[in-house]
């Protein structure tokens, strides 16, 4: 690069700067009731709320299970999920063809498979809440980083299982 | 001559944009100037203070690594909650009580033990001793700091006990602690301080009859002491079981006021919040700012040693090396069964709280591979202080401490959580340098931090 190209990017780069300079001037004399301008925030909520390990209440998707007979969506109580905090998700069932799951039996399984390590807690389903809702109780997470939740149902003589994965970041 | 002046106006608009910028005459200090300097990793403070490079570099984080910062700072530590197992915990008048008791070594046979024979104030509320050890014998665990206990959901280095108060109880009764029996503590309580139980805790019981109540009568190890509880009524027992447990409660109020203090750690989160790098090279130099990256970077310590207190209150087997002649310590794998069947845990008659309110007991984890020889994290809050290291305190220094985590041995039985760091020499240093940043006085206040008003 030449001089002169670099005295060229250099007087844009300050063109640049002035002007978006003017277009975010105002929002300093009007704080009051002034949105957020989308474009220029740098910290971003989410990011500054971190708890060494957290996610929204409601980050995990619906997943079918491994032989496709129940659709399972697990939603935390707790929002956002942060560590070191008991608490309980609901667990939601439902056949493929939308039919909510009334009589289910549930087991638990999960943990950190990297850490080789399950749950701190020994969290069980300890009620049918109806609707093919259940409520899962002493849900707890000791670290962030890659967790899975694993749930085996059963309802009538049909038994599958479905494993989530997701992050506490 | 082009070439010339074209080199002049560059060195004119780059000093005018560094300035502007600086100055925060560009857009009038606003957002933008402050996002620019936020991302070239300036603050408004670092304005004229010529820090040097590697003062910026050691002193820049990412938004996430300051969020992770943050994480770890006192100023996340929630108001204490309440303790549901306790209705007396948050009573100024058993906070009183509790504190004359935690000094009292009438608490004890010989009169020589009081639970601040090993929880020394001045100590941190430690001992500083390799295991607790009174009159001469060892008992087979290091004594933990009491302070900022009251947040955990487990106490013991093996939880066998699940509040404040009900843990309380049981070094009174250990032959090798106070040596004392629950029938014993509760006369001496109900004699000593007769009018500050009752103002707590209602008319107190006659247990003045000693063929009803024996001296010394507990359902301890102790063949006379056993045999002399079994001797007693199922009534008489829970009478002398509910004075325990309200002694138990007592010492609780008071124990649960002693608070870990402000470090210059949480000094640094506030300012690495703000990123106000100018305030960071202040508070850390560059070596402590080094040894936290490793902290919650390479070091992974953040996996268990996470949230305010520094631990994630659960338990965990890191493959410790046993002292010399000393047999296997099972830990959390015993510790459970034994917190499950205690009389005075949280769904136990002498508990206040309601079922619901016991989470973590109803929730215990019982199996499971990793309880094996697993023991809880201890907070790392004035870590320095609070020498020797470990539930069998193995470790008589930090060095000793964070060679064990370069090393990371396998542990047998179970398995251990660690992966060896391999950390230099250098490395290592700033990992220590960087725990001695979280020093403070406990915070409480300072009448409780000494023995009650009168006594020795």
């Amino acid at each position: 690069m030449t001089k002169k190209s670099f005295l060229v990017a250099a007087l844009m780069t300050l063109a640049f700067l002035l002007s978006a300079c003017n277009m975010v001037a105002p929002m300093q004399n009007g704080e009051e009731g002034m949105p957020m301008d989308e474009g220029m925030a740098m910290d971003d909520d989410s990011g500054m709320d971190m708890s060494g390990g957290s996610m929204a209440g409601d980050a995990i998707e619906a997943q079918s299970t491994e032989n496709g007979l129940f659709i399972v969506s697990a939603v935390s109580q707790l929002d956002p999920v942060v560590i070191n905090e008991t608490h309980s998700w609901i667990i939601h069932i439902e056949t493929a063809d939308e039919t909510p799951v009334i009589d289910a039996d549930i087991s638990i399984d999960g943990g950190m498979p990297e850490h080789n390590h399950g749950f701190p807690t020994a969290p069980r389903v300890t009620e049918n809440l109806g609707d093919g809702d259940y409520l899962l109780e002493g849900m707890r997470f000791n670290m962030g980083g890659v967790w899975v939740l694993t749930l085996e149902i059963s309802s009538g003589d049909q038994t599958d299982s479905v494993t989530f994965e997701f992050e506490l970041k | 001559m082009r070439r010339l002046i074209g080199g002049a106006l560059l060195a004119l608009v780059a000093l005018a944009i560094t300035v502007a910028l600086l100055t925060g005459e560009l857009g009038g200090g606003g957002p933008f100037g402050a996002a620019f300097r936020d991302m070239m990793g300036w603050s408004e403070h670092a304005n004229g203070r010529g820090l040097s490079a590697s003062a910026l570099s050691a002193h820049s984080w990412t938004e996430a690594e300051r969020g992770l910062i943050a994480s770890l700072s006192i100023d996340r530590l929630p108001p204490l909650p309440p303790d549901p197992s306790n209705a007396f915990g948050d009573d100024p008048a058993a906070v009183s009580f509790g504190h004359e008791l935690f000094f009292d070594s009438g608490l004890s046979p010989d009169g020589s033990v009081s639970c601040a024979t090993c929880h020394q104030p001045e100590s941190y509320f430690t001992d500083g001793k390799r295991l607790a050890n009174v009159r001469g014998a060892d008992t087979p665990r290091h004594t933990p700091t009491i302070v900022g206990i009251a947040y955990s959901d487990w106490f013991y280095w093996d939880g066998r006990k699940d509040s404040q108060w009900a843990q309380a109880l049981a070094p009174q009764e250990a032959p090798v602690e106070h040596g004392g029996s629950r029938t014993a503590h509760a006369r001496y309580v109900l004699e000593a301080y007769r009018s500050q139980y009752e103002a707590l805790f209602g008319t107190a019981p006659d247990i003045g009859d000693e063929s009803r109540f024996p001296a010394h009568a507990a359902p301890i190890d102790d063949e006379a002491a056993r045999a002399a509880w079994d001797g007693m009524t199922a009534s008489d027992r829970q009478t002398v079981n509910r004075v325990f447990a309200n002694i138990g409660k007592s010492i609780a109020a008071y124990s649960r006021r002693i608070m870990p203090g402000r470090s210059r750690f949480d000094d640094y989160a506030a300012a690495a919040l703000v990123n106000d790098q100018a305030r960071m090279a202040e508070l850390f130099t560059e070596e402590e700012a080094a040894g936290l990256r490793l902290f919650f970077g390479d070091g992974q310590c953040t996996d268990c040693h996470n949230g305010p207190l520094l631990s994630n209150g659960t338990f965990h087997n890191i493959g410790l090396p046993l002292q010399e002649g000393s047999n296997f310590d099972q830990g959390r794998s015993l510790g459970t069964l034994q917190v499950v069947d205690d009389v005075f845990n949280c769904l136990g008659e002498f508990s206040d709280a309601d079922e619901e309110a016991c989470v973590e007991l109803r929730f215990i984890k019982l199996e499971g591979d990793e309880l094996v020889g697993a023991f809880k994290v201890p907070t790392l809050r004035n870590v320095a202080e609070t020498a020797p290291y470990m539930h069998n305190g193995i470790f008589p220094d930090l060095d000793a401490v964070i060679r064990h985590y370069n090393h990371a041995p396998p542990a047998f039985p179970g398995h251990s959580d660690l992966v060896p760091l391999a950390f230099s020499e250098e490395q290592s240093a700033a990992l220590i340098a960087f725990l001695l940043t979280l020093n403070a006085p406990p915070n409480a206040p300072p009448e409780l931090l000494q023995p009650p008003h009168g006594e020795e």
